[in-house]
């Protein structure tokens, strides 16, 4: 979708089109954070996206540190059954 | 006024420095050695002024930086902007710049206002010359015997008072200008100022280029030395360099030279001195403002230089009209590198965060981050579906289920059945919410291809509804007044084969969820937030919930 829209703009080069593109890919991007994404009415600069976004992510990464820790005390403590489940839950 | 006149008080004002004590025959030579190249591009294009030439080329090589020294005065504050001598300007003397001393002689008119200035601070920064190291000397030497006594003083100042240069003296000495010189010197000084920023850049382009090549590994004493003598100015003066090297503005800088030039005769010739001293004024203040922000970042650097160029533009406008468009857009393209600078940092910390990443291009790269943010948001959602398997925090109205019968053959246990809606339900509610941390754990869901399916017990949330099994948690949520049922409902499209179900009720026995608190706080958050979300729904389906609640282990069968 967005990538192969990139790589068709891409072909036609210049940087006025990759600043559409790129704008495209931003706002996309702000959908996905929590932060911003309610925002819609102010203009949101790019690199406040890209600030958030790094922001974010680093969260997401304390967050799954912080569960797959969880996770394996959990799967310390419970039957054999259970833990399957939740393995095979996690492993898709 | 007529540049006769100009001159005139030019070689009156310059008379002066050889009446100044000569007591102090050190010269930093780096420092003067950076002034010349400052004014070196700037007058390139000068007018021409013959009767100052001759005498001073006579004096061989070094008459160039002499003069260019002296027209370092005019530009002192230009030293406070960063510009402050470097030591690896020195290799340059050795270049033939006998050509630019032609041109730059005109302008050593400008020194006469600052002359005075420089007799003001003379008494101050001679203590300092005296203690200059002994680096100097060689050069020292050299350029004494080449120079005449009376340039030679002249020379010592500029370097001292470079040496020096607080910004509190410098916006003193522009002060001065403004207010102490005679009205035929307004008129240069205003030159001066107008030569500045493109000075600046050019200096800047010259300084640092060398620097880098050379390096100059001689004199690290007299570096060290330096720095402890203008802290405030080191940082800047790195700064500017990168930003100037980094950009590579020679083309840009070139441009700006020769509009400043193109002003300056335009001022000194017509202006009325009261224009004159008005832009001159504005450019001190504009001077002041930099002296101020000298730790700034690098954005606000660069503001203030753009700031400078647009007051030049302003200034320039009376000169030249052709000039303004070309220096409007410069505007621009200063301010828009500087976002795109932004941009690409952020790109940049970006890509160190995504895994596996080599993409080097903006769109693809904003593209894998779209894409590993929703694998991140997934792969958390999915975590704490894990552990919230072995606490039965996750109760769901089965409305939602109704709700979207099409997932439901691909749903596996509690957190496919629900999948996607449920997903979508909590994710929007939690964000809504949410606060800094409300990541929302609930996300739309893959259908799975996992066919087990297990009921999930109710939840009561305060209300005291009897819940299946005794020895659920109950998570204290008093204010919630919504019964957290989530019983076993019908589900059509949920044939349950007896082994899956059999897992299912295990699943609801409470093996783990007292063992740890944290998850239940955060468990307790999320159905907090999917009350809210899902109260339209569950209200729906609350009388079934109660109904089944007593065989939500039954399954449908």
């Amino acid at each position: 979708m967005s990538s192969r829209r990139s790589r068709t703009r891409q072909s036609s080069t210049t940087s006025r089109i990759s600043d559409d593109q790129i704008n495209d890919l931003v706002s996309k991007l702000q959908q996905l954070l929590p932060e911003i994404r309610n925002r819609r009415s102010d203009k949101v600069s790019a690199s406040k996206v890209l600030q958030e976004t790094c922001n974010y992510i680093r969260s997401l990464h304390r967050e799954v540190d912080d569960l797959s820790e969880r996770l394996s005390e959990l799967l310390e403590n419970t039957d054999s059954t259970q833990a399957s489940i939740i393995r095979s839950l996690l492993s898709q | 006024m007529p540049l006769s006149e100009f001159y005139r008080s030019d070689n009156e004002t310059n008379e002066s420095p050889q009446q100044k004590p000569t007591d102090i025959s050190y010269i930093p030579n780096d420092e003067f050695v950076e002034l010349v190249w400052e004014k070196g591009q700037i007058m390139m294009q000068g007018q021409t002024s013959k009767a100052r030439k001759t005498p001073v080329s006579s004096n061989f090589l070094f008459h160039t930086p002499k003069v260019q020294e002296k027209e370092g005065l005019l530009d002192v504050p230009m030293s406070e902007m960063g510009l402050h001598p470097d030591d690896d300007m020195v290799p340059w003397l050795n270049y033939p710049l006998d050509d630019y001393c032609s041109d730059l002689l005109p302008e050593i008119s400008g020194v006469t206002g600052n002359d005075h200035n420089t007799l003001n601070v003379l008494d101050k920064r001679s203590s300092y010359n005296h203690s200059n190291k002994d680096s100097h000397l060689h050069n020292v030497s050299r350029s004494s015997h080449i120079l005449d006594p009376s340039i030679r003083s002249v020379v010592t100042d500029i370097g001292s008072s470079n040496c020096r240069n607080k910004p509190q003296n410098l916006e003193k000495m522009v002060q001065k200008q403004d207010s102490l010189l005679p009205y035929s010197s307004s008129t240069l000084l205003n030159f001066s100022h107008f030569s500045r920023p493109a000075a600046m850049a050019k200096a800047n382009l010259l300084n640092h280029g060398p620097q880098k090549e050379n390096g100059f590994p001689g004199r690290p004493g007299l570096d060290s030395g330096k720095v402890g003598l203008k802290p405030i100015e080191e940082p800047r003066c790195v700064e500017k360099s990168s930003n100037m090297v980094v950009d590579a503005n020679v083309g840009k800088a070139g441009v700006e030279t020769e509009k400043s030039n193109e002003p300056v005769g335009a001022s000194s010739s017509v202006c009325s001195g009261n224009s004159a001293e008005r832009a001159s004024n504005d450019l001190t203040k504009n001077c002041k403002r930099k002296s101020h922000d000298t730790e700034d970042f690098e954005c606000q650097s660069q503001d203030a230089e753009e700031e400078s160029l647009g007051t030049k533009t302003a200034a320039t406008s009376r000169g030249g009209s052709g000039s303004k468009r070309s220096r409007a857009a410069e505007v621009h393209n200063l301010s828009e590198r500087r976002r795109r600078d932004r941009i690409n940092e952020k790109m940049r910390a970006l890509q160190e965060l995504i895994p596996n990443c080599n993409k080097v291009d903006k769109a693809s790269m904003l593209d894998e981050a779209i894409e590993y943010l929703k694998t991140l948001q997934i792969q958390v959602q999915i975590m704490s579906m894990g552990t919230g398997l072995c606490m039965p925090p996750m109760m769901f109205p089965t409305g939602m289920q109704h709700m979207h019968p099409h997932f439901s053959p691909m749903g596996i246990g509690m957190g496919m059945s629900y999948g996607m809606g449920m997903g979508m339900g909590m994710g929007m509610g939690m964000e809504m919410n949410g606060g800094p941390q409300g990541h929302p754990h609930m996300f739309p869901f893959p259908p799975t291809t996992q066919g087990s399916r297990h009921p999930i017990p109710g939840l009561d949330a305060g209300q005291g509804i009897p819940i299946p099994r005794s020895s659920f948690p109950v998570y204290g949520h008093p204010g919630q007044g919504m019964p957290m049922v989530f019983p076993q409902s019908p589900m059509p499209g949920f044939p349950m084969n007896p082994a899956v179900r059999q897992m299912g009720s295990q699943m609801e026995s409470p093996v783990v969820a007292p063992t740890s608190k944290d998850p239940m706080t955060q468990l307790s958050n999320q159905s907090h937030v999917a009350n809210k979300s899902l109260n339209q729904s569950t209200l729906v389906d609350q009388k079934d919930e109660v109904l089944d609640i007593g065989c939500s282990t039954a399954g449908v069968d």
